[in-house]
């Protein structure tokens, strides 16, 4: 499984994440976002997940508002990158909670940090749920204790919560 | 002024209104944070400002200002300064930054850190954006790293180390012994990441593929594992599958070790075999498994039943409701044909099915497919399930539909008679996709190849196509072209006039009589005589309203059309307003044509010109130019010249450039390890190889191979890689050592058809001796140069060589070869290939043509650089086509005089 890229966009076409693990320039990156979303966004439900760009097979899927979208290898297993992206959102589902849109555009940060303790250079890395969400539970304690250092407390969930209801 | 908080920045953001609100938020904030930077060195504002550019970066902004401070954040002692220093390093910078020299040393620091998150941040940035320096520079620290007691560390470092590989393969060699290790590994994730490594070394070096070979027991047992337990543990289960992420990472490496080996295909045919049979396939998971595994079975040196299996399975899929398993399904069996075709076959019907379907990836992949499949038995359903299906294709395709049909219906189809008939519906139907090659090689075919009786009934064709509409650009190209050279066919009584000769004059004696009795039962069943039923009006033709294609089950109308109605069709086209310029270009030699045609009738002339002049004003300088130039032609003083240059064109006589035989397939050009996926029947290693490489073990492959042409032109591509330059007539054919091992140099083959035989044979044949009376005079005699020298007479074929040298050139001696076909029957297919000793180089230019026909002669340059001037040895070989039947010899030649070198 060799992941060219990953991205996510929202049914308005606005960029919600992009990580790139085969070189390319800025300028290459947006182009191929703004086709790639193009196209897909383009897409009736009952089609297949499916869609070929340039040297690419791009797989994807819709989750609500949100489409994942995945780059890959001519040669890779699509009905795997499927999995793999469910397996993603499952991972992100359980990280905030029930996940919706608001949440990964607040934090973005945190859906890249989801997504790298499940791909490495473009491999996957990790087939446990578990394991993947302990390691960003711990990895999330000491960055909150860090920020208590710094004096900042946890005003920024209190804000949060405020928003979300 | 600056919002302090992530969070007031992207609420900000999210309150604009409009693009122009946005972008002078993020201005002024981009300003502020520049600022911020430059003027606070505090890691806490760094912290803040660099979350924010992450936000302003996926809004599409420059942030590139950042990249220094990403690094410097990454450079904190604090945890979650690097987390987001990082992360700011991946994604703002790539591997071809200078900058990404600095981070070398913070991430050597962070990889000995003693927390291990450090560590994995520091291991997944280098996946990330290592360039080769960067890889060469840390991979010690990844190599140690691989052993770490953590499993959580090791599988970062062995992915680190995938990068690593990809970077600068020649540091594969160290990860190789530990990557094993790794595989057995209690934890999935590392489990996952040793085969990812593992596949990667694989990919790169023999030596770590020969090891990968002695995995496959280990790889078996793991495979197993997971196959066995019954209820498989919920941390890695999905819908029920014992990780299908690792079972799919497992399958892929076996296919990896086992290409090519046979033993290896041997010892993982049970457990492919059990996952294919017990795998659930109902669920996207089993699928995704299945897949996987039916994909290793065929590119391994697998059992036949087991590749009988996966294609089964696969054409289940095809008739499976999931579009994205019927997807996977008809991209798989395209790759398959190459060497599954009779199973494939099976499943045509269901793949001309979903050339129809709703969704564009399905068509897309069935129409590849489709094309792959076509082969010289099923030529002809298979062109008119494509040819059903063109009106109503996808734009997109079309071009390359009509170019893969042209190829099918040249590649495939034996009677001239239907390849003229489909291809004019090709015309009738894409003449808009049509590229100026294929329609050349329509036109060649009709004036070369077809008989008179064939020019004449494409030549009505085209008139009645043209009736019905002028839209199809090509169409109407071709069309115009044949109507102008086949005018006197095209009328009603040539039939007689044909048998008896081709002049013109006489021609249009007959013609003006009229119809006769046989072309009258003809309108008469046709019911309708066509002058009455064509409305072509007085102002042009059917345009805007383009009639529907004909359906394929009907034939081709045929039209039987008086002299005068040719003109008013001629001149209908040029006035019509969707005829391209150049269309009318031709239309008006055509025009000029036809009074050579029907010289004698004086109506017919008066009417040419009149059209002729009435263009003589046109806006279009071409049109202008040409109509002014034909009138005067077709006045009286010129009466003389003009038959010479109205009279038909001679059959054009430039070489064919044959299609190449992977258009069908595209899928197979992919597929980059084609000659080893097949199980004995053709083994390079034969090429090469032990003393067992016999001529007669050769010979079986060629056969097996001759065997596999006649099923599928895609297994010429197998031949193709074998014996790369010999299929292809413009190749340079440059001796190389590699080809001509020692033992073909000690044991030639004599009847294999290889390149190696070819080149090694050559090499080892004893010298020629030279008679002393050549020596003697081989002083001065450049008088050897210019002769023609026999050096093939068989089958009715003579070939020549003539050597020549330019002044500019001494060391090349250039041979001019000529091919004179001395027997009864036209030779198609002409190819010719020539090796040389390994001491001197070759380069063959293309022939004149690959078609001879009877009496007649092709001729061919090959240069030879001679710098040593030894003495010149040729093997040659011969295949061409003739009567149907494929002939092939080869032979040497040494006989040139001591002086032409």
């Amino acid at each position: 499984m060799t992941i060219k890229y990953v991205f996510l966009v929202s049914r308005q076409g606005k960029l919600r994440l992009s990580k790139w693990y085969s070189t390319a320039t800025a300028k290459q990156i947006s182009k191929t976002i703004k086709e790639v979303s193009q196209l897909v966004l383009a897409r009736k439900p009952k089609q297949c997940n499916f869609i070929e760009h340039r040297d690419t097979k791009v797989v994807y899927r819709k989750y609500a508002s949100l489409y994942f979208i995945v780059g890959v290898e001519l040669d890779d297993n699509e009905l795997l990158i499927l999995e793999f992206i469910h397996r993603y959102v499952e991972c992100l589902d359980r990280y905030f909670g029930n996940v919706c849109e608001l949440d990964l555009i607040f934090h973005f940060q945190k859906a890249y940090f989801v997504l790298d303790e499940m791909v490495m250079a473009g491999e996957l890395q990790e087939s446990s749920k578990r394991t993947v969400l302990r390691a960003i539970a711990q990895q999330d304690e000491t960055e909150t204790k860090e920020n208590a250092e710094r004096g900042w407390g946890d005003i920024n969930d209190l804000v949060e919560l405020l928003d979300k209801y | 002024m600056s919002f302090f908080r992530l969070k007031d920045l992207i609420r900000a953001v999210r309150v604009c209104k409009t693009a122009a609100d946005e972008r002078n938020v993020i201005r002024r904030e981009s300003a502020a944070i520049r600022t911020s930077f430059k003027e606070n060195n505090s890691q806490d504002a760094r912290y803040v400002n660099v979350q924010k550019l992450l936000y302003i970066y996926l809004l599409g902004f420059p942030v590139q200002f950042g990249q220094l401070e990403c690094l410097k954040l990454a450079a904190s002692p604090r945890f979650s300064d690097k987390r987001v220093g990082y992360l700011g390093i991946t994604l703002f910078l790539d591997e071809k930054q200078e900058i990404l020299t600095l981070l070398t040393n913070s991430l050597k620091n962070d990889m000995n850190n003693s927390d291990d998150y450090i560590v994995g941040l520091a291991l997944s940035t280098l996946s990330n954006v290592a360039s080769t320096e960067v890889a060469n520079d840390l991979m010690d620290e990844v190599e140690r790293l691989l052993d770490s007691s953590r499993s959580y560390i090791r599988k970062k470092a062995a992915l680190a180390a995938v990068r690593v590989v990809r970077r600068d393969p020649e540091l594969a060699t160290p990860f190789l012994q530990r990557a094993r290790a790794l595989l057995s590994d209690k934890h999935h994730g590392v489990q996952l990441a040793a085969v990812a490594l593992i596949t990667e070394l694989c990919n790169h070096s023999q030596e770590a593929l020969d090891e990968g070979r002695k995995l496959v027991p280990i790889l078996v047992r793991q495979l197993r594992a997971l196959l066995s337990s019954d209820s498989p543990s919920a941390e890695y289960e999905v819908a029920s599958f014992s990780d299908p992420f690792l079972q799919v990472a497992i399958l892929r490496l076996m296919r990896v070790v086992a290409r090519g080996s046979q033993e290896a295909a041997d010892e993982l045919n049970d457990v492919l075999t059990h996952v294919a049979t017990r795998t659930d396939w109902f669920k996207n998971v089993g699928a995704a498994i299945i897949y996987e595994c039916a994909v290793t079975a065929l590119a391994i040196p697998s059992e036949q039943p087991l590749r009988v299996l996966a294609i089964n399975l696969l054409g289940k899929f095809l008739a499976y409701t999931d579009n994205n398993v019927r997807y996977v399904a008809l991209a798989t069996l395209s790759a398959a044909v190459i060497t599954e075709a009779p199973s494939v076959q099976r499943h045509r019907a269901t793949v001309v099915q979903c050339m129809r379907d709703s969704d564009i990836s399905i068509r897309r992949r069935a129409l590849d497919l489709s094309f792959a499949l076509i082969n010289a038995q099923n030529v002809k359903p298979m062109v008119t399930d494509i040819l059903r299906v063109l009106p109503i294709a996808d734009l997109e395709f079309k071009s390359s539909m009509v170019y893969r049909l042209s190829a099918a219906i040249t590649l495939f189809g034996d009677a001239i008679e239907w390849r003229i008939e489909r291809m004019l519906r090709v015309l009738s139907v894409g003449g808009n996709y049509v590229n100026t090659r294929d329609l050349f090689k329509f036109i060649r075919l009709i004036a070369s190849e077809a008989d008179e009786s064939l020019q004449r009934r494409a030549t009505r064709n085209c008139f009645a196509l043209l009736e019905r509409d002028v839209s199809q650009d090509k169409m109407v190209l071709a069309g115009v072209w044949l109507i102008g050279e086949y005018a006197d066919l095209l009328v009603a009584s040539s039939t007689k006039a044909s048998t008896s000769t081709e002049n013109d004059n006489k021609i249009e004696k007959e013609s003006s009589t009229g119809l006769d009795e046989d072309d009258l039962d003809i309108l008469g069943a046709l019911g309708k005589p066509i002058q009455k039923e064509s409305p072509v009006d007085e102002d042009g033709l059917r345009q805007g309203n383009i009639p529907a294609a004909i359906d394929i089950d009907e034939e081709l109308p045929e039209a039987i059309a008086e002299p005068a109605d040719i003109v008013r069709l001629l001149t209908a086209i040029l006035n019509s307003s969707i005829v391209s310029t150049a269309n009318k270009h031709v239309t008006l030699t055509a025009l000029v044509k036809l009074s050579g045609r029907f010289a004698n009738q004086p109506s017919i002339l008066s009417s040419i010109r009149q059209t002729l002049s009435n263009h003589k004003h046109s806006m279009d300088c071409e049109t202008q130019q040409r109509a002014t130039e034909f009138d005067k032609l077709l006045s009286n003083e010129l009466d003389s010249v003009r038959t010479g240059v109205v009279e038909r064109m001679p059959a054009p006589e430039y070489a064919d450039v044959p299609y190449e035989e992977y258009v069908l397939n595209p899928t197979a050009m992919r597929m980059k390890a084609l000659t080893i996926i097949k199980r004995p029947a053709i083994q390079p290693a034969d090429l090469i190889g032990d003393e067992a490489a016999s001529a007669a073990n050769a010979e079986a492959a060629a056969q097996k191979a001759a065997e596999a042409n006649k099923q599928s032109v895609m297994s010429d591509l197998l031949n193709l890689m074998d014996e790369a330059p010999a299929t292809s007539t413009v190749s340079t054919l440059s001796p190389s050592p590699s080809t001509t091992s020692p033992v073909a140099q000690q044991a030639p083959l004599q009847s294999a058809n290889t390149l190696a035989d070819l080149l090694g044979g050559a090499s080892i044949s004893p010298p020629t001796n030279v008679s002393p009376a050549a020596e003697t005079t081989a002083a001065f005699s450049s008088a050897d140069f210019g002769k023609e020298y026999e050096v093939y007479n068989s089958n009715g074929i003579r070939i020549t060589l003539t050597p020549s040298k330019k002044p500019k050139a001494p060391a090349v001696v250039e041979l001019l070869a000529t091919f004179y076909n001395e027997g009864e029957v036209a030779i198609s297919e002409l190819n010719f290939l020539v090796a040389v000793p390994k001491s001197q180089k070759l380069q063959i230019l293309p022939p004149s043509g690959q078609h001879v026909s009877a009496g007649s002669s092709v001729t061919q340059h090959i240069k030879i650089a001679n710098p040593s001037k030894t003495h010149l040895r040729l093997r040659m070989k011969l295949s061409f086509m003739a009567d149907g039947q494929n002939n092939e010899s080869m032979f040497d030649y040494s006989g040139f005089p001591s002086t032409v070198v």
